[in-house]
């Protein structure tokens, strides 16, 4: 398949982001952030709702243009983005009555001049994301993780060198979740970048090399998941959620129990970190005190939503099922 | 533009084709055109329209459910063509109105505005497809009016002219608005609170003085023209000559044209 992108700077960044800023009224938006992704990386973008990500994304795709600070593709400006990019974001598929093969052929054809190559890639990239077998059937039929798999082929067929992907593993099944980490990682593997806005923990870490954090539109950290799982990775986590009519946790009758690190409360729940899993028992004695306060439990190890809760004191809201 | 055939049997899926069952029951009517290949945006648009039938036949129709009684009741030239106008008005209008609300709404123009396509080429497309979709929704209309008006030969080229080069006005000036709304729904109301004062300076409602101001702003409307037609084919007495209606009917066209070329990078880039 031939690659689109032709980049004009051989050592440049897929995406150079300097000061960039855009922000709407009541000061929701992004900015001032520089952002640097290297090709061959893939950046995730994580934070709560209205933290900027999709703000981000925007102005990194070309689609906004910024208020403040500058933007580099591959060294070159806005032309040399259009002649790169993949994007995918989190709206509905307008194509409803075409077919799985019509809508990946048709965006394929806006990078690909030539019909034959742009057939093979449009045929390749639904095969890669399951759907090779409902190509004929018009995407009014498929189901909506079917149509995100869609989207999802729609912004790699073409094979941009830099592929900008919002909330990407919404609706998807765990094997489609699967493929696009497969697809970055083959990419990334080429020396073809990426940038997913996404608060999946265990699709982050899979997929990207280093992961930005964002807060009211603020860049708060970025660093590579590793680095940032550093912060939390001790001890295990335990996911309460709680009963809505019963009275509140009260953190500190937990945080009292020695072993426990932290403990925060979200909407309808909280999540509580401790070292020793001996202390489990006892944990949930008092989480469920009074009796039927409980009502599931979920534990695992510190993931990216922890370290972002660790970092920023900020909960994220996840589009995924994890 | 050229419509390729997607891969069939040559191009296997990797894996075995499961859902047989659904491609038999899928496959009937709509086969042949969920297989044909839209590389730019006149061939998606002209798939998008034919794809569900029932769509396109109440689109044939509902013209001609207004376009017949009038003819066959043999209603005033005058207002025949009044309403027949402000139906080819409407219909370009709030078709491209509320089809480019409702793509930048669904994130639809700013995967476009992000393409390496020149904005004109795509909204060109787009648009002239939509117009001609249109014009062919308005087509038996005219063969209707052409028919039961037994209008004379350069009367029917006029109509014909003019109807889509209406259209394509009307769809641009739909794109237009578009950029003014804050979704489809408010489409619909723009496009009246802009077309009614342009169709009554067109003459449509009260006929155009013989001088004033008034005369002038007609004479500038392709809506009066468009009417001039419609009435002289149904045998009526038309407001300006047959020739007249085929320049307005040109330079419409063309107008159009470049407004939309103009207009293509921010149509695209408010997405």
């Amino acid at each position: 398949m031939s690659a689109p992108a032709a980049p004009v700077a051989a050592r440049a960044p897929a995406v150079e982001a300097l000061a960039v800023e855009r922000r709407y009224r009541g000061g929701r938006g992004a900015g001032p952030v520089d952002l640097r992704v290297e090709r061959g990386e893939v950046l995730a973008l994580m934070g709560p709702n209205g933290a900027g990500k999709t703000t981000l994304l925007r102005l990194l795709a070309s689609v906004d243009r910024p208020r403040r600070g500058s933007l580099r593709w591959f060294g070159g400006g806005v032309e040399v983005a259009r002649r790169s990019l993949g994007l995918a974001l989190d709206s509905a598929i307008e194509e409803a009555t075409l077919s799985g093969m019509q809508a990946s052929y048709f965006w394929c054809r806006q990078w690909i001049g030539d019909g034959a190559v742009a057939r093979v890639a449009a045929a390749e990239a639904l095969r890669d994301f399951g759907l090779w077998e409902v190509r004929d059937e018009p995407v009014a039929a498929y189901s909506f993780g079917m149509r995100r798999r869609l989207a999802l082929a729609q912004a790699l067929a073409h094979d941009p060198a830099l592929v900008l992907l919002d909330e990407p593993t919404a609706g998807l099944d765990p094997a489609g979740v699967q493929a696009l980490v497969d697809a970055l990682r083959r990419r990334g593997a080429r020396g073809q970048a990426g940038v997913v806005a996404s608060n999946d923990p265990n699709f982050t870490a899979a997929a990207a090399d280093r992961v930005a954090f964002l807060s009211r539109g603020l860049l708060v950290r970025c660093a590579p998941p590793a680095e940032l799982l550093a912060a939390v990775s001790s001890g295990r986590v335990a996911d309460l959620e709680l009963s809505p009519t019963a009275p509140a946790l009260d953190p500190p009758s937990v945080e009292a129990l020695p072993g426990v690190e932290r403990v925060d409360l979200r909407p309808g729940g909280a999540t509580v970190r401790f070292r020793d899993p001996a202390l489990l028992p006892r944990i949930v004695a008092a989480a469920d005190h009074p009796g039927g306060r409980l009502r599931q439990l979920r534990l695992h190890e510190p993931d990216l939503a922890d370290a972002f809760r660790e970092l920023t004191g900020e909960e994220l809201q996840q589009e995924a099922v994890r | 533009m050229s419509v390729l055939r997607a891969p069939t049997t040559a191009e296997p899926a990797a894996g075995t084709r499961t859902g047989r069952g659904r491609d038999r029951a899928a496959a009937p009517r709509t086969a042949r055109l969920h297989r044909a290949l839209p590389g730019g945006m006149w061939t998606r648009e002209w798939l998008l329209s034919l794809a569900r039938p029932r769509s396109v036949v109440v689109k044939l129709a509902m013209p001609l459910v207004l376009a017949v009684p009038l003819v066959a009741g043999h209603a005033p030239t005058f207002w025949a063509g009044m309403l027949l106008t402000v139906l080819v008005a409407m219909v370009g209008a709030v078709g491209s109105g509320v089809a480019l609300a409702r793509a930048r709404s669904g994130g639809l123009l700013a995967r476009l505005a992000v393409v390496p396509r020149s904005p004109a080429r795509t909204v060109g497309g787009w648009v002239l497809a939509a117009a001609a979709v249109d014009t062919v929704q308005m087509l038996p209309v005219a063969a209707v009016v052409l028919a039961a008006g037994a209008a004379d030969p350069a009367a029917a080229v006029a109509l014909l002219l003019c109807i889509p080069a209406v259209v394509l006005a009307t769809n641009a000036l739909g794109c237009a608005l578009s950029l003014l709304a804050d979704g489809p729904g408010e489409v619909l109301l723009d496009v009246i609170v802009v077309l009614a004062p342009l169709l009554f300076l067109g003459g449509l409602f009260s006929g155009v003085p013989a001088a004033g101001w008034r005369h002038w702003a007609a004479r500038l409307d392709p809506f009066a023209y468009l009417h001039s037609g419609f009435a002289g084919a149904l045998g009526g007495s038309p407001g300006v000559g047959t020739g007249e209606v085929i320049a307005a009917a040109l330079i419409t066209a063309a107008l159009a044209c470049a407004g939309l070329g103009l207009l293509s990078r921010t149509l695209l880039e408010r997405g």
